[in-house]
């Protein structure tokens, strides 16, 4: 399973140029869950401790009211979510995800992947840094509307 | 036609006749499918066909993107039955649903039509039948000039009810408001299904309650601070309104909340929010008992609530970043429980 785990993270953009021996260190940290479609991985108010990897199949995310349509809130493989647990002090989640088919999700614990980048700062400058643009793409999406 | 349902929990049957929604028939028969906003925008109702066909509903729904049509999928509240059909169900069958009032269908007459300000109106509709409701709740509104239904919160309160009143706000592009703006629609006949949605208020919950509304979002709070009114709330608990408009000219309702507000003892506390300019002071001199103040609802609700979140369940509405914003106040700074965070997914 860390070998698979270890795998989609060297495929997610948001974990590219990530030294090969965090990589390991934070497969070592995560699992693998499979859902049902239909199930939920989060929901509105629930403890944000953890960010999740789309290994297989699709997830629903849904910001706040989340009636806002669009395949841009539809996750696939390689696609992560959840990264409020990265960046907040007690996060709790403003949005759902649901899977929209059988999913296998990496889920990676906030908590152990901080103290990875805490050891690894230059991997971690480089996520924090994809992921400031990531946010910031969210941000400007949701002025648009 | 009959329609057996599969669920992860079991399967339930009902008929469906001609072209009524499966949602629809389900519902008003009792089988508790999952649902949110009952009009093609949510997803929450996705279904999959395992045997049988169905008919294809309204094409443009917004909620098709999370659909895989190569799979079987489709929406119960948009779908009809072209024949005896097995059909999946991936969400959870919703058991709440069922100590709420069993929706059907009704048929009304419009009447009051008024404009409220620029690009809101309020109009009634006179029941064949009466309909029993809980406050918080919507219905289904379908009139043969426009494809589709579309949901509205009820504002007034009555138990049963006779007579439903709405808010419309005026929505370039949007064919049901265009069609209401566009003349005199007194007497007109409309379609009515419901009640629906379980963002509602009991008293017997016994709790402070706050609600955050912007715009024509405020239509269901009148609900909840009419239900609340009529059964003795504010002689045991706090009530806080928080309406949110962008200037003085968008405000409506007001005279209703004076009213509430001033009988309540002190316990309605209304907050009129202008995102836009300050309150002038014949607004302030008229409605005596409300309270104004300048910014987006949802962040005067945060300054004017920080520390009361005792025993309080809140309700959200309006247009989708105010509930956005709303929710991530509720949920971050004052830490309410989700289950005490009640909203509708449509807009």
């Amino acid at each position: 399973m860390t070998q698979s785990i270890t795998e989609l993270l060297r495929k997610t953009l948001l974990f590219a140029g990530v030294a090969e021996s965090a990589l390991a260190e934070i497969a070592r940290s995560s699992r693998e869950e499979r859902f049902d479609e239909g199930d939920r991985v989060y929901e509105l108010g629930d403890d944000a401790e953890a960010i999740y990897i789309v290994a297989k199949g699709r997830v629903r995310f849904s910001i706040g009211v989340g009636n806002r349509a669009g395949t841009d809130s539809v996750m696939g493989p390689g696609q992560v979510f959840g990264w409020a647990a990265l960046i907040n002090e007690r996060p709790r989640r403003v949005a759902t995800a649901d899977c929209l088919e059988p999913c296998t999700i990496a889920v990676i614990p906030a908590k152990a992947l901080l103290m990875i980048f805490d050891k690894d700062r230059a991997s971690g400058y480089l996520v924090m840094r994809r992921l400031a643009s990531l946010i910031a793409k969210d941000f400007m999406s949701a002025l648009a509307v | 036609m009959k329609i057996v349902v599969q669920t992860k929990s079991g399967a339930r049957a009902f008929d469906c006749a001609g072209d009524e929604k499966l949602l629809y028939a389900a519902l008003r028969q009792g089988v508790a499918l999952p649902y949110e906003c009952a009009t093609g925008t949510c997803g929450t109702c996705k279904a999959r066909t395992v045997s049988g066909t169905v008919a294809p509903g309204w094409a443009a729904a917004p909620a098709r993107s999370y659909l895989k049509a190569d799979r079987g999928e489709f929406l119960l509240c948009q779908e009809s039955a072209a024949g005896d059909c097995t059909v999946f169900v991936t969400g959870k069958i919703a058991p709440e649903i069922e100590s709420l009032p069993r929706p059907a269908y009704h048929w009304g007459t419009l009447g009051a039509y008024a404009r409220l300000t620029a690009d809101v109106a309020a109009f009634a509709l006179n029941l064949d039948h009466m309909m029993t409701f809980v406050p918080g709740q919507f219905a289904v509104l379908t009139i043969p000039e426009v494809d589709g239904g579309r949901a509205y919160s009820m504002v007034n309160f009555a138990i049963p009810a006779g007579r439903l009143e709405f808010v419309i706000k005026a929505k370039p592009g949007g064919k049901f408001s265009e069609w209401l703006f566009a003349a005199e629609r007194n007497g007109a006949r409309m379609r009515v299904y419901g009640p629906l949605g379980r963002a509602v208020y009991r008293s017997e919950e016994d709790k402070n309650f706050l609600c955050i509304a912007g715009g024509s979002g405020v239509a269901g709070m009148m609900a909840i601070i009419a239900g609340a009114d009529g059964a003795g709330h504010f002689a045991r608990r706090r009530g806080y309104v928080f309406f949110g408009v962008r200037t003085a000219t968008d405000v409506f309702f007001l005279d209703r909340m004076e009213d509430v507000a001033t009988r309540s003892g002190g316990n309605l506390a209304v907050t009129v929010a202008l995102s836009e300019g300050e309150a002038p002071e014949d607004l302030r001199a008229r409605y005596a008992h409300l309270r104004f103040a300048t910014g987006f609802v949802h962040a005067v609700a945060a300054q004017a609530m920080a520390g009361q979140y005792d025993n309080v369940v809140a309700f959200v509405a309006g247009p989708p970043p105010m509930v956005d914003g709303a929710l991530r106040m509720l949920i971050m700074d004052a830490r309410l429980p989700a289950k005490d965070i009640r909203y509708d997914k449509f807009g």
